[in-house]
């Protein structure tokens, strides 16, 4: 289509999409670079003005005073350990859950379906205080448990779940069933490998919530003990009206950034895919 | 006696001690045909009656082919027999033993779906030992059976390959496979050739009549096409709205039809019927329609009018439409130029009789020199 | 080959076959799980709220009586509620009237397979999956009155410096900035499938029919994604109602409860204060507020939206 000659409308065109390109990267990129920059900076350096964009001389022990003061080798640890048990609570539960719903008929399923999805009507934001009364009367406050047991159900995976398990033709269940499978080996065995890219979909689904989370966790939690890394960057910050030290906690963040953005890179296709999901149905 | 493992009749180590956990049952009437269904029905929660009061008994080594418009209930009967679906009443027997509550697993019969069903994420080799290991075969047996059965269908060669990365008729093959390995006592087979082109499915068919002969287990065979039904049943059950309207050997559904749905449903053309009077009914062949009065003619003499003509190559194919308005077949050679009158002459022998429930009556004596 | 493993295979699978599979034959075992979580987690705890709205609940003194209407009163005559209700209405609106707008133009302009414009998605994507901890700290650096990069950029341009989170009007215009900056990579990644739903052919025919860039855009782009809309608007308006980290983390409502919302609210007075019972009740309003938005949010839509 290109004739060679450039018009001055093409011009102005391709400035201004540059330039849209460029307001779009600075926006999303800048905010992390400085982010980096600062880290490595001096105390001092982190808070001149003008700001330097380079660090003058790199402080790398920025990090470890970071690690140390977090504490961030004990909540990594919760956040691993937190992380893969809700996991795999959310296997054990939503998928025998989601093959149910997606593939037997049975009485009042419509009325059962309808509860189970019960949350994505109501925000359980709204009603965690009745959720940490009912935690702390069974004893469930600052316990793995308690983090752990009410995540082990969500509508949204067995909403999504549902939907992925309808797409299996039932001729390959019932294959199945004629070749003398159990039905703990239809769903691992038939149902699970076929659909394996919902169930990976919803996993990282899973993976970037729990691992995220900062709200369950606040409230369930009163100490250290089972706390996951979102938690950890309040230890570096000043409990009164010191000055913060924006260089270590900058450090930190880089802590709490770099695992999901490592695994977003890696894995950013399905990422993507996993949240995509959820529009459409 | 004829056993249920066939299978080993060909197989190269001819052992017969592996036999599925199925069959370790108690046979309670050994004497009994092969699958006898009492009084089947199946209602679904909505309501919905696909099969109602059904009874029928196949014989040991048939191949049985249940014939029947789509929505008659066939699949449904099928599944019912696989224990795919549940009975709604009446009971299933195969070999004298009670199955109606089995699991499909412990009935000893396997299926072959019409969209094959193979696991997509299995090889070959894996979709067929997967139910062999349910079965507590060991590795051994296992592999020797995998042979034999990759052997007989001809997919030595694909043991490893993935279902996605085979035709249309290798992946029937392998359905097929995978439920002569478990030697089933019953085969089930739900239009296995309705997904294979044209000329596969011809094929095909001849391939199936090849492996039921060499192995000769009880075979259960859906279809809806009548002619698939002609050439490879032994024995045809004609199917409608949930009942079974014959059951028969192939020359009799065809020359000796119990009803007129079975008169229309086989045969292609299927027979030509009009109502003669006191809600009797006539029928014909269109190939025993004759377009000119024979001498000593005794049989029906029908007034009609030409509507359509269709070239077939050889011959034509008419519709002719009767003084009452009913619609017929015929097919002749002769050039008729459509809106024609003329009257087509049907011997006695060859009339059949339909009486006022659509029932079969003698002709005898009655059609002598009829005229409509 | 050693047979012993086979056989306890087989013994195991005969146990299982014969105690474990008739139970989990019947649907309603496999869904027992789940289903006793959700109604211990999901529907208990929504009950108790509407049952605790109208209790007056102190579980240090031990008290748990009947009240009436007297926390619905309360929260009604404390302006404080009245001032986070308005604030949570004014961030959700603008989270989306900024929000969607621009991801719709983004998506617009990123809606192309050149790596550029993957590369582009992919950045704009980063905060969605990165959490609301690590936004939040990251920005509250940014947006520092004293040292704040922010400020200094607005001082290139000859701007006042402004007070950011600590000032009384600009806190809740703040996070509401942080909010659109979390959740505009994920609003394009819907919107762009949503644009590649559109079959080529409409714009080839379009394009026949001499229609600019502009004239395509709201002619043939917007009414073909509309029906994703009524999603986007959805989850949209959902999340900013329920914000909670971004509060917690960067004002903490302040300052003067200005940028206060409703489930920082709720969690300040039952969780901080022990006001149970009213916080209760705050979060039934709210509960109905949220059930009213996306019932009205999902008929006026649903009604414009373009279905095949």
């Amino acid at each position: 289509m290109s004739d060679g000659t450039l018009s001055p409308k093409k011009i102005l065109m391709g400035a201004l999409t540059a330039a849209v390109f460029a307001a779009l990267l600075a926006a999303f990129i800048f905010p992390m670079f400085f982010m980096l920059s600062t880290s490595f900076k001096t105390l001092r350096e982190a808070n001149i003005t003008p700001p330097s964009l380079i660090p003058s001389e790199f402080h790398p022990e920025n990090y470890a005073a970071a690690w140390r003061r977090m504490n961030f080798p004990h909540y990594l640890l919760n956040s691993v350990f937190i992380t893969v048990c809700t996991i795999a609570g959310q296997l054990l539960v939503c998928v025998p859950c989601a093959y149910a719903f997606a593939k037997k008929q049975f009485r009042f399923k419509n009325i059962l379906f309808a509860l189970v999805l019960f949350d994505l009507v109501v925000p359980a934001q709204a009603v965690f205080l009745s959720y940490y009364l009912i935690e702390s009367r069974l004893g469930w406050i600052d316990t793995y448990r308690g983090l752990v047991v009410p995540f082990a159900y969500s509508a949204y995976t067995i909403f999504f779940l549902t939907q992925g398990f309808k797409t299996v033709p039932d001729e390959i269940l019932d294959a199945a069933r004629m070749d003398g499978s159990s039905e703990i080996q239809i769903i691992a065995l038939i149902m699970a490998p076929i659909a394996k890219p919902v169930i990976i979909a919803a996993t990282l689904f899973t993976f970037a919530y729990k691992w995220n989370d900062y709200f369950w966790t606040s409230i369930l939690t009163t100490s250290e003990a089972v706390r996951t890394i979102p938690m950890a960057i309040q230890n570096l910050m000043p409990t009164d009206h010191t000055i913060r030290e924006w260089h270590i906690i900058m450090s930190g963040n880089v802590m709490l950034f770099a695992p999901m953005f490592v695994i977003y890179i890696l894995a950013g296709k399905y990422i993507k895919e996993s949240f995509t999901y959820r529009g459409g149905r | 006696m004829p056993g249920p493992h066939r299978i080993k009749n060909y197989g190269r180590h001819g052992r017969g001690d592996y036999r599925p956990a199925i069959n370790s049952e108690k046979r309670i009437d050994a004497a009994e045909s092969m699958i006898s269904l009492k009084g089947l029905k199946k209602t679904y929660p909505n309501g919905f009656t696909a099969i109602d009061n059904l009874n029928l008994d196949i014989q040991d080594g048939s191949f049985t082919v249940l014939v029947g418009p789509s929505g008659c209930g066939k699949t449904t009967f099928l599944r019912m027999i696989a224990g795919c679906e549940e009975c709604t009443e009446g009971e299933i027997f195969i070999r004298g033993r009670n199955i109606t509550k089995k699991a499909p697993g412990d009935r000893g019969v396997a299926m072959v779906f019409q969209n094959y069903a193979l696991y997509p994420h299995m090889t070959v080799e894996k979709n067929i030992s997967f139910g062999l290991k349910n079965y507590g075969y060991g590795r051994e047996e296992i592999r020797a059976i995998l042979r034999d059965v990759l052997e007989l269908v001809g997919l030595l060669d694909y043991a490893k390959s993935k279902p996605s990365s085979l035709s249309g008729g290798q992946r029937q093959r392998v359905a097929l496979a995978r439920a002569i390995s478990k030697s089933p006592e019953v085969f089930l087979m739900d239009e296995p050739l309705s997904n294979l082109d044209a000329r596969l499915r011809v094929q095909m068919r001849g391939e199936l009549i090849r492996i039921h002969q060499k192995i000769g287990s009880t075979t259960i065979y859906i279809t809806h096409d009548q002619v698939e039904a002609m050439t490879m049943g032994d024995c045809i059950a004609v199917m409608n709205e949930g009942a079974i309207m014959q059951c028969g050997s192939p020359d009799e559904v065809y020359n000796n039809p119990a009803n007129i749905f079975t008169a229309r449903f086989i045969g292609d053309p299927g027979m030509n019927i009009v109502a003669w009077r006191d809600g009797v009914s006539l029928g014909f062949r269109s190939s025993k329609a004759l377009l000119q009065r024979p001498s000593q003619f005794a049989g029906l003499t029908l007034n009609a009018a030409v509507r359509t003509r269709e070239h077939l190559g050889e011959v034509y194919r008419y519709t002719l439409a009767t003084a009452r308005g009913e619609e017929i077949e015929i097919r002749n050679d002769y050039l008729l130029e459509t809106g024609r009158h003329l009257a087509i002459y049907i011997r006695g022998e060859n009339l059949y009789a339909f009486g006022a429930d659509s029932g079969r009556i003698p002709t005898a004596g009655l059609v002598d020199d009829a005229e409509i | 080959m050693n047979e012993s493993p086979r056989v306890a295979g087989n013994i195991i699978r005969r146990m299982e076959m014969r105690f474990v599979n008739p139970i989990l034959k019947s649907p309603y075992a496999l869904i027992l799980p789940a289903l006793a979580i959700c109604v211990c987690f999901s529907v208990i705890p929504a009950l108790m709220a509407f049952r605790n709205s109208f209790f007056s609940v102190d579980y240090v003194a031990g008290v748990d009586r009947f009240a009436g209407m007297a926390n619905y009163r309360s929260i009604f005559t404390d302006g404080a509620f009245i001032q986070v209700f308005r604030n949570t209405v004014v961030f959700t609106f603008f989270s989306a009237a900024f929000g969607i707008p621009l991801a719709v133009l983004t998506a617009v302009f990123l809606n192309s397979n050149s790596p550029l414009c993957n590369f582009t998605q992919g950045v704009v994507f980063t905060p969605h999956v990165i959490s609301f901890v690590s936004v939040s700290t990251l920005w509250t650096f940014m947006m520092d009155p004293q040292f704040g990069i922010l400020n200094y950029a607005l001082g290139l341009l000859g701007i006042r410096p402004l007070m950011w989170l600590l000032g009384e009007n600009t806190s809740l215009p703040s996070i509401i900035i942080v909010s659109v900056w979390k959740t505009l990579g994920y609003n394009v990644l819907i919107v762009v499938s949503a644009l590649q739903t559109i079959p080529r052919e409409v714009y080839e025919s379009a394009m026949l029919d001499r229609s600019g860039p502009v004239r395509t855009f709201f002619h043939i782009t917007l009414p073909m994604i509309s029906p994703f809309f009524v999603f986007l608007i959805t989850t949209c308006v959902a999340q900013t109602l329920n914000t909670f980290d971004l509060v917690r983390l960067m004002t903490g409502g302040g300052p003067k409860n200005s940028s206060n919302l409703m489930v920082y609210w709720i969690y300040e007075t039952g969780y901080l204060h022990f006001q149970v019972g009213k916080a209760m009740a705050g979060a039934v309003i709210f509960l109905f507020f949220v059930g009213a938005v996306s019932l009205l949010n999902f008929a006026l839509t649903s009604r414009r939206a373009y279905y095949q």
